[in-house]
C-alpha cells in the first residue's frame, strides 16, 4: 500500500470536502441558534461568542414541542411495530411456499411501485371513512411492507425448526414470536429502526391529515413555527436543533446498526 | 408457479389469518387508492368535504394538454428532468467514489465518515431542507460571503437562474447516504481473492476497478440508479420546503400533483384544492416515470449487449 | 446480543414514552367531537354552560392582538365562553383553512380578503375561487337575515361578503396598499416632501441614491409584497380605469406590451432600480425592521403594517404615501381591498355562540376598539377609529377605491408571465428572474396572455 502515497492524499481531500459539506451545515445551524437575534442581525456569519440558550427555551415553549413530542414517539412505535409484524406474518408463509395464492401476494405487494401513486384517492378515502384527522387515520396508510428483506432472510432459516417447532405442539404464532423472530434479530432491527426513521421524520402526511394541533408530530411542529417565527433564524435554528437531537443522539449509539444493518440487508437480498 | 406446494407445518388457517391485515392494509390503502388515481382524473372533485362532485369526461386531460401555457408545461417538464437525470446521476458518480473511498483499508475512521454521511437521512427532509435555507441565505449568508471573495453572488433558492441547482444539490445531499450504504454492501460482497489474486499479477488500482470492481459491482449501481430514478421522480419534498409551490422555476410534475391537490405552500392566495386535476398530473407523472424507467432498460440492456 | 437489548432497551422507554404523551391527549381530542345537545339549544338564550370557541388566522402582529382583545372582552360578557386560537404563517393559512374545514375542526374562521376575483362580464374560463368552494360545500354559514348586518357598511356588506344575494361573512375593514411608508426624519434632513408626482419621486429616489442611501426596501422573498402590493401601487398611479383596462385586455383592445401598459414597465424599471440589492432575500418579516434601521427611506407596503413599525421603534417617525401618478393630485389616493373577513363553519356545533360573537363585533362600542387596533379603515358607520396613523391617512382616503388587484382575474391555465396581476416583475432578471428588461418581460406577458384568452372558453 505504501506506492499509493498519491492516491491516498486524493482520497483524503475527497474526504476532507465532503466532511466540510456534510458537517459545516449543521454546524452553522448550531452556531445561528446560540446567538442573540441582534448578534446575528448585525453579522450572520460570525462565531458566536458565548452561548445563549435562552432561545433554545424560547422557541420550546412557542414552538409547543413538549406537546408535539409524544405524539411522535407513540406514531413511531405504532407504526414501527405493526407493520414490522404484519410484514413478518406476511413473509413467512410466502418465503416457504405454503400457501397456493403465495406467488400471487408476492406480486400484490411489488406491483404497487408500478402503480400509479395513490395519495389523492387515499385521501378521500380516509375523509369519507371519517378517519381525516385522527390518530388512526394519519398512521394507517403511511408505514410501507418491508416484504422483501424479511422474505429473502426467512429463506436462509432451515425449514426443519418449522417442523420440529410443530412437532413438540408449538403453535402458530407462538411459533414466530418465540422462535422465528429471535432468529431474524438482525433483519428485523435493522428494518425497524429504518422504517421508525421514516415515520418520525414524516411531514407530508401530517401537514395532509392533520389539523388538530394536539395530533401533530414534532415535524408538523417544527414546520408551523418556521412559518411562523420567520423572522427570527435564532430561535428557528433553536427549533430545529431540539427537533434533530434525539435522533441524532439515538443515531450516534445505534449507528453502527443503522449501516451495517442495511448493508447487511442489502446484501443477502 | 416453479415450485410445488410445500407441506405447511401449520394449520392453514393460521397462516392465513397472520397474512390477512397486511393484504388488507395493501389492498385498500395502496391498490385501490392507486387505481382509484385514474378514475378520479375524470372528475372535478375538490378536496373539500361537502362540495358536490361530478364526472367531467376528459376535461382535465383537455385542461392539462390545451388550457393551460405550454411554455410552463414544457417547464415543468424540463424541470423534471434536469432533477431527475441531475439527481441521480450526480449521486451515484459520487456515491460511488465515496463507497471505494470509504470500502478501502486505507482510509482510517471510515466508520465515522459513513455515519456523517449517512446522517441526513436520518435527519430527514424538513431538517435538510431549513438547514439549508440557512446556510444559502443570499443576505450574508456563509455561502454567499464565501462566493464573495471571488466576485461572485447568487440568489441561490431565491433566483430563477440558480434555485433549481440548488434544489438537486440539497436533494442530493440528503439521499447521498442511501446509495453509499447500498453500494459499500455490493463491494462487501465482492471476494477479497480476487482482488489478492490480481494483486499478484501486478494490476494497477485503475485496473482493479475496471475489470474487478465495477463489473461486479454494476448489478449494485444499477439498482441504485433504478432507485434514484423512481424516487427523484416522486420527490417534491426539498422543493416544497426551499423553493415553495409559487415558483415555476423549481416545479417539476410531483410538485405540481401536491400543489394542485393539497395546495401546500402555495403562497398567501388561497386556491381552491382540485383533486380531480391533481390526479390528472398524477397520471402524467405515472406514465412520466414509466417511460423513463423503459428508456433505462433500453439502455442498459444496449450496452450490454455491446459489450 | 448487546446492540439487540439496547434497542429492547430503547424501543420499552419509548413505549413507555407514548403511553405517558398518549393518554393526556385522548381526551384533548373531545373539543372536535359533536357537543352535548344541551349546550346548543335551538331556540332563545344560549345557556351559560363552558363553551370553546375555535377560531383560526394568520400571522401578523397587530391582528392576533386585536383578536385577543375583542375574545377577552366577549368572556368578560359571556363568562362561560373560552377561545382557542390558532395562528400559522399566511404562506401555511391556506392549508389550515383548508384543512379545518374538511375536519369540522372550526368555529370561526378568517379570511384575508373580501369575496373578491369573481368573474366578470367580460371574462371566461376562470378558476372558482376557494370560497365559493366553501360556500358551494356549505361550509360557511349564511347569516343574511341576522338583524346585525344592518350595523354594517351596505357597501361592504354588498360587495365584500355577499355571494348571489346571500351574506356569508362579515369584512373587518378598508387598507390601502398602493404605497410606501418613509422614514419622516430621513426626509426632513433632506428637505424632502411627500411627492405628488411621479417627477417629484423621481427626483427624490435618485438623490437618495446618490448620496448612497439606498431609496426603498422590500420584502421581496415572498414575492407578494412585491407583485401584489408594488404593482397594484404602480399600476394605481398610471390607469384611470382599472375596470376598462381589464375589460380592453380580455376584448384585445388593450395590450401588455402597448404603449400606455409600457409606460407602467418603465416605471417598474426605475422602481427596481431603487430597491434594495437583494430584495428578493428579505422576508416580508424583515423588511420593517430594515425601514426602521435606516437601511432604505422607504418600504413598500400596505397601510396595515403600522403596527408592525411602531412596535420596532415606537418613536420613529414615519408617514405613508401612495405612488404618485404624472399629475398633483391624481391620484395621491389610497386604493385597497377589504381585509380580513370573519366567517362562521356552519356545521359547528357552536353556531349559536358563533352568531353570538358576531352580534357583539357587530356593536359600535367593541368594533371601534378592535378596528382601532387593527389599523384598517372601519367598515361600520358611524364609528371613527382612534389610530393615530390611520387618521393620519384622512386626506388619502376620501375617494377610496379598490386597487389593480381587485379588478382583474386571469384566464384559468394561463402562463407564468400573465397570472397574478399581470405584470409579474420578479421575472426580471434584476430581482433574481430570468428576463432581460421590461420590454422582453412586456412581449412575453402579452404572448401568455393571448395563449390564455385562446384557450378559454
Amino acid at each position: 500500500m505504501k506506492k499509493n502515497i498519491p492516491l491516498k492524499i486524493i482520497i483524503y481531500v475527497f474526504i476532507a470536502i465532503l466532511m466540510v459539506i456534510y458537517l459545516f451545515p449543521l454546524f452553522y445551524a448550531f452556531n445561528t441558534s446560540i446567538r442573540t437575534k441582534l448578534e446575528y442581525m448585525s453579522n450572520p456569519t460570525a462565531i458566536a461568542k458565548s452561548f445563549h440558550w435562552e432561545n433554545y427555551v424560547q422557541a420550546f415553549k412557542k414552538a409547543n414541542l413538549s406537546a408535539y413530542i409524544g405524539n411522535s414517539v407513540f406514531y413511531t412505535v405504532v407504526c414501527t411495530t405493526t407493520s414490522i409484524l404484519m410484514a413478518i406474518f406476511l413473509a413467512f408463509p410466502i418465503s416457504r411456499n405454503y400457501l397456493k395464492f403465495g406467488p400471487v401476494l408476492l406480486g400484490l405487494f411489488m406491483i404497487g411501485m408500478f402503480l400509479p401513486d395513490g395519495t389523492i384517492p387515499q385521501f378521500q378515502i380516509l375523509l369519507k371513512l371519517g378517519l381525516y384527522n385522527t390518530r388512526l387515520g394519519y398512521m394507517i396508510g403511511g408505514g410501507g411492507t418491508p416484504l422483501l428483506m424479511f422474505y429473502v432472510y426467512i429463506k436462509g432459516i432451515p425449514k426443519e425448526f418449522d417442523e420440529a417447532a410443530s412437532l413438540d405442539g408449538c403453535g402458530y404464532f407462538r411459533y414466530i414470536f418465540k422462535i422465528l423472530i429471535p432468529l431474524m434479530k438482525p433483519a428485523v432491527a435493522s428494518m425497524a429502526i429504518v422504517t421508525a426513521i421514516s415515520v418520525w421524520n414524516d411531514i407530508i402526511r401530517a401537514i395532509i391529515y392533520l389539523s388538530n394541533k394536539e395530533l401533530y408530530p414534532i415535524t408538523r411542529g417544527l414546520y408551523v413555527f418556521q412559518g411562523q417565527y420567520q423572522v427570527d433564524m435564532t430561535q428557528q435554528m433553536a427549533a430545529l436543533i431540539m427537533v434533530a437531537s434525539p435522533i441524532i443522539i439515538l443515531y450516534i449509539f445505534l449507528q453502527r446498526y443503522i449501516v451495517d444493518g442495511i448493508v447487511a440487508g442489502a446484501v443477502k437480498s | 408457479m416453479q415450485q410445488q406446494l410445500a407441506k405447511s407445518a401449520f394449520p392453514k388457517w393460521a397462516l392465513v389469518l397472520g397474512v390477512l391485515p397486511a393484504v388488507f392494509l395493501q389492498v385498500t390503502m395502496g391498490l385501490i387508492p392507486s387505481i382509484t388515481t385514474f378514475i378520479l382524473s375524470f372528475t372535478d372533485i375538490s378536496g373539500v368535504a361537502g362540495v358536490p362532485w361530478k364526472f367531467i369526461g376528459l376535461d382535465n386531460y383537455k385542461e392539462f394538454f390545451f388550457q393551460q401555457s405550454s411554455r410552463d408545461l414544457i417547464t415543468v417538464l424540463k424541470n423534471t428532468v434536469i432533477f431527475c437525470v441531475g439527481v441521480t446521476v450526480i449521486q451515484n458518480v459520487i456515491a460511488l467514489f465515496i463507497s471505494l473511498a470509504l470500502n478501502s483499508k486505507m482510509v482510517k475512521g471510515r466508520g465515522f465518515f459513513r455515519a456523517v454521511i449517512f446522517l441526513p437521512v436520518v435527519l430527514g427532509v424538513l431538517v435538510t431542507s431549513l438547514v439549508w435555507l440557512n446556510t444559502l441565505n443570499p443576505l450574508e449568508g456563509p455561502v454567499a460571503k464565501f462566493i464573495a471573495l471571488f466576485g461572485l453572488s447568487s440568489g441561490f433558492f431565491t433566483s430563477t437562474n440558480s434555485a433549481l441547482a440548488c434544489v438537486i444539490f440539497t436533494q442530493v445531499w440528503m439521499a447521498m447516504g442511501y446509495s453509499m450504504v447500498i453500494n459499500l454492501a455490493g463491494l462487501q460482497s465482492i471476494s477479497n481473492d480476487l482482488y489478492e489474486a490480481a494483486e499478484i499479477d501486478g494490476t494497477t488500482v485503475y485496473q482493479k476497478f475496471k475489470y474487478i470492481t465495477l463489473p461486479l459491482l454494476w448489478p449494485t449501481i444499477n439498482v441504485n440508479i433504478m432507485l434514484a430514478i423512481i424516487g427523484s421522480l416522486q420527490s417534491f419534498q426539498v422543493i416544497l420546503f426551499t423553493t415553495g409551490g409559487r415558483n415555476i422555476a423549481t416545479q417539476t410534475l410531483s410538485a405540481r400533483v401536491v400543489y394542485y391537490a393539497f395546495n401546500i405552500n402555495a403562497g398567501s392566495g388561497i386556491a381552491a384544492m382540485r383533486q380531480g386535476y391533481g390526479a390528472t398530473w398524477a397520471m402524467v407523472l405515472f406514465v412520466f416515470i414509466f417511460i423513463a424507467t423503459l428508456i433505462y432498460q433500453r439502455a442498459v440492456k444496449r450496452r450490454d449487449e455491446l459489450t | 446480543m448487546k446492540k439487540f437489548l439496547a434497542i429492547l432497551t430503547i424501543l420499552a422507554l419509548m413505549l413507555g414514552m407514548a403511553a405517558c404523551g398518549a393518554a393526556p391527549a385522548e381526551n384533548s381530542a373531545s373539543p372536535s367531537a359533536p357537543q352535548d345537545p344541551s349546550q346548543n339549544p335551538s331556540s332563545g338564550e344560549p345557556t351559560a354552560e363552558p363553551v370553546t370557541l375555535r377560531m383560526i388566522t394568520w400571522v401578523q402582529e397587530s391582528n392576533e392582538q386585536a383578536i385577543a382583545n375583542l375574545n377577552a372582552a366577549f368572556t368578560a360578557k359571556y363568562p362561560n365562553v373560552t377561545f382557542v386560537v390558532d395562528t400559522v404563517g399566511a404562506n401555511d393559512y391556506p392549508t389550515l383553512l383548508n384543512s379545518r374545514i374538511t375536519a369540522g375542526d372550526v368555529d370561526i374562521l378568517t379570511y384575508i380578503s373580501a369575496f373578491d376575483t369573481y368573474p366578470q362580464d367580460f371574462t371566461r374560463g376562470v378558476d372558482k375561487p376557494a370560497w365559493e368552494t366553501f360556500i358551494l360545500g356549505g361550509s360557511y354559514l349564511d347569516i343574511t337575515d341576522q338583524p346585525f348586518i344592518a350595523n354594517w357598511d351596505p357597501g361592504m356588506i354588498n360587495n365584500a361578503v355577499s355571494y348571489k344575494g346571500r351574506v356569508y361573512g362579515l369584512d373587518m375593514g378598508a387598507v390601502g396598499y398602493n404605497g410606501v411608508f418613509y422614514n419622516k426624519t430621513m426626509f426632513e434632513e433632506h428637505g424632502f416632501e411627500e411627492p405628488g408626482t411621479w417627477a417629484e419621486f423621481e427626483t427624490i429616489c435618485n438623490t437618495l441614491k446618490a448620496k448612497g442611501i439606498t431609496p426603498i426596501t422590500v420584502g421581496g422573498k415572498d414575492q407578494w409584497p412585491l407583485t401584489s402590493v408594488g404593482v397594484s401601487g404602480i399600476v394605481g398611479a398610471c390607469e384611470k380605469d382599472f375596470t376598462a383596462f381589464a375589460k380592453g385586455l380580455w376584448e384585445g383592445t388593450r395590450k401588455l406590451n402597448d404603449e400606455q401598459s409600457m409606460k407602467i414597465w418603465n416605471r417598474f424599471e426605475q422602481l427596481v432600480g431603487w430597491l434594495e440589492p437583494n430584495a428578493m432575500a428579505i422576508s416580508y418579516g424583515d423588511a420593517p425592521g430594515r425601514l426602521v434601521a435606516g437601511k432604505a427611506a422607504m418600504m413598500i407596503d400596505g397601510t396595515w403594517n403600522s403596527s408592525a413599525i411602531e412596535a420596532l421603534d415606537p418613536n420613529f417617525k414615519y408617514g405613508y404615501f401612495p405612488f404618485p401618478g404624472d399629475v398633483d393630485g391624481n391620484p395621491n389616493q389610497l386604493q385597497g381591498k377589504y381585509d380580513m373577513q370573519f366567517n362562521i363553519y356552519a356545521k359547528s356545533p357552536n353556531v349559536e355562540w358563533a352568531l353570538k360573537y358576531f352580534e357583539f363585533l357587530s356593536q359600535k362600542e367593541n368594533y371601534g376598539p378592535f378596528v382601532s387596533a387593527l389599523g384598517f379603515f372601519p367598515t361600520m358607520p358611524g364609528v371613527e377609529s382612534t389610530n393615530a396613523f390611520v387618521n393620519s391617512l384622512a386626506d388619502k382616503n376620501v375617494a377610496f377605491m379598490p386597487s389593480w388587484e381587485k379588478n382583474i382575474v386571469f384566464p384559468k391555465g394561463v402562463g407564468q408571465y400573465a397570472t397574478g396581476q399581470l405584470f409579474n416583475i420578479n421575472h426580471l432578471k434584476a430581482l433574481g428572474g430570468s428576463v432581460e428588461n421590461v420590454k422582453a418581460l412586456a412581449d412575453l406577458a402579452q404572448q401568455d396572455w393571448d395563449a390564455g384568452l385562446a384557450a378559454a372558453k
